[in-house]
């Protein structure tokens, strides 16, 4: 079924549209949890409630993209449960690893500028992303927003894991460095 | 934790970005494979031959084009990057001169004489109206009076003054000056009779200060409603355009009220009220957004034009039906204007219809 056609059952207050979208988008959905959980059960719950959270929002909204709206709603919702986990017990985990990957690119204090919006660190890991290559950019991606491992990009993108290690940290230090040209503070 | 806002600040960046890296399904090779698709190719060219030996009708030749409208991406719809100053907020025009668009993408959504009009609402109709005569009288019953603008003179335009899936005709609404707002009749689905009444509006190349730059200058809400209507709260799940087909044909329970000193109270202060972009917005009640109750109520015009409000109880109002960019614009109200319309119409346990005139 076309995007348009589930979007339309969703209007119409049709119970199918969450038969529909689970169909359509559950294993997208369930890969994104999963990677970030790295438990099926939880990973469904997330899933299900991405379900319910797309039926209370559309209508008014009308993605333009389903499969990426679903997508970010499962990643936020997964990412919030992971971190109610961490702070009961410290795991492992793609998270935890690419978490410890980010904190390079935080630049050092500096009191004099205001800490930032989250709108504003979203515009402006916008524009970080135009101004990368393809081929990184969509490596930074996979990792940071899929949270795959580097062993699975290296194994989908057909490179060895040690050219994604490299790339993702030279990635890395062109954030930390765009983050310091800009004055952020986080 | 730091490192956690970019891990969160990424989970909303540009879809595009987000779609290009999307992990792509891969075949599974399995080692008969090759095989049992040497045997499938021999078994289609001997239909083929076997077809051809029976009939005159020509076969449609494979042509690289067909074979790319396979892997053509959808478009992003280019989001219009809103700006907030002083002067308040301002939508810009959508810049097109890079986007390549295809009208079969994206359908909430359209570009006619430079303004981007989106999809407001849409209402859907149960009935079956088959005929054009009967399309107008239900536009008619819905809107107002209306106008139809050819579609065909849409079409003559250079392609970047037509894009998104409009292929029904368009109306302007009576009393809403085109360039704000059109409306359309299109069928639901190929396999449904249902007909859908769309409002089109047009939220690009505006400046926003206080509420009454929307709700009074563009929708001329204050002096044109001839009532209010809203769900009581048993109905929040049911609150969505197909309920407000029903309350319009009079299925859904609802209280009506008309020129009540509370809702022009509400009105003066949605009107005074100041724009400001929802995530810039520390609300009171963060932690649990299921905290923060919202309501809605619709105000329907002269012209029978119904414009939804949403109503968050700590000071918030939106317009309903918005989408894109648009969506995440809130006026902030006068608090005590909120609560008291919410204790008129939401903390009030009467079934019963009211009409206060």
């Amino acid at each position: 079924m076309e995007d348009k056609e589930i979007i339309n059952l969703y209007f119409s207050r049709s119970e199918s549209a969450i038969s529909e979208t689970a169909k359509k988008y559950g294993t997208y959905c369930l890969r994104i949890a999963n990677n970030i959980l790295h438990n099926s059960e939880d990973s469904e719950e997330c899933v299900n409630d991405t379900y319910m959270r797309a039926w209370n929002a559309i209508p008014p909204r009308r993605p333009n993209r389903l499969r990426t709206y679903l997508g970010k709603i499962t990643r936020n919702l997964s990412l919030n449960k992971y971190e109610t986990y961490q702070a009961q017990k410290r795991g492992a985990g793609e998270v935890t690893m690419a978490l410890e990957e980010l904190a390079e690119c935080i630049p050092a204090q500096n009191s004099v500028e205001d800490e930032i919006s989250n709108l504003t660190l979203t515009e402006l890991l916008n524009q970080f992303l135009g101004s990368l290559p393809e081929e990184p950019r969509k490596l930074f991606m996979r990792r940071y927003w899929y949270l795959h491992s580097t062993k699975q990009i290296a194994k989908d993108f057909g490179i060895s894991e040690g050219k994604v290690k490299v790339s993702l940290s030279r990635s890395r230090s062109k954030l930390k460095e765009f983050l310091e040209q800009e004055g952020i503070v986080l | 934790m730091k490192n956690n806002r970019i891990l969160h600040a990424l989970g909303d960046v540009d879809e595009r970005y987000i779609e290009e890296a999307a992990p792509t399904k891969k075949k599974t090779i399995y080692p008969w494979g090759f095989a049992l698709a040497l045997a499938s190719s021999i078994c289609l060219i001997l239909s083929v031959m076997d077809m051809l030996s029976k009939t005159d009708t020509p076969i449609e030749p494979v042509t690289s084009t067909s074979l790319e409208a396979e892997t053509i991406e959808p478009v992003t719809f280019p989001p219009a990057q809103i700006t907030i100053s002083e002067d308040g907020v301002t939508i810009p025009p959508i810049d097109f001169s890079e986007q390549d668009f295809d009208d079969k993408n994206t359908p909430s959504f359209f570009i006619y004489k430079g303004r981007c009009y989106i999809l407001l609402s849409d209402i859907l109709i149960y009935d079956n109206y088959s005929t054009e005569s009967d399309a107008r009288t239900l536009m008619e019953h819905y809107v107002g009076k209306t106008t139809i603008v050819d579609i065909q003179t849409f079409k003559k335009q250079p392609y970047k003054e037509f894009t998104g899936t409009v292929e029904e005709k368009l109306y302007t609404v009576e009393g809403i000056d085109s360039s704000v707002m059109l409306c359309s009749l299109s069928t639901v689905s190929k396999k449904s009779s249902q007909k859908a009444l769309h409002l089109w509006f047009n939220s690009n190349d505006i400046k926003l200060k206080k509420g009454s730059d929307l709700f009074e200058k563009l929708l001329h809400i204050k002096d044109n409603y001839t009532e209010v209507t809203y769900m009581p709260n048993h109905a929040y799940y049911d609150l969505n355009v197909s309920s407000i087909t029903n309350r319009l044909l009079g299925q859904h329970h609802i209280i009506r009220i008309k020129y009540h000193g509370i809702v022009n109270r509400f009105l003066e202060a949605l009107n005074n009220g100041t724009f400001v972009y929802e995530s810039d917005v520390i609300r009171d009640k963060t932690n649990n957004p299921t905290d923060i109750k919202k309501y809605a109520i619709v105000f329907q015009l002269k012209n029978n034009l119904c414009i939804p409000l949403f109503i968050y109880d700590d000071g918030f109002v939106r317009l309903g039906g918005s989408c894109g960019e648009f969506s995440n614009l809130l006026v902030k109200v006068d608090t005590e204007a909120i609560q008291a319309l919410i204790e008129l119409f939401f903390n009030n346990d009467t079934t019963t219809i009211t009409i206060v005139d």
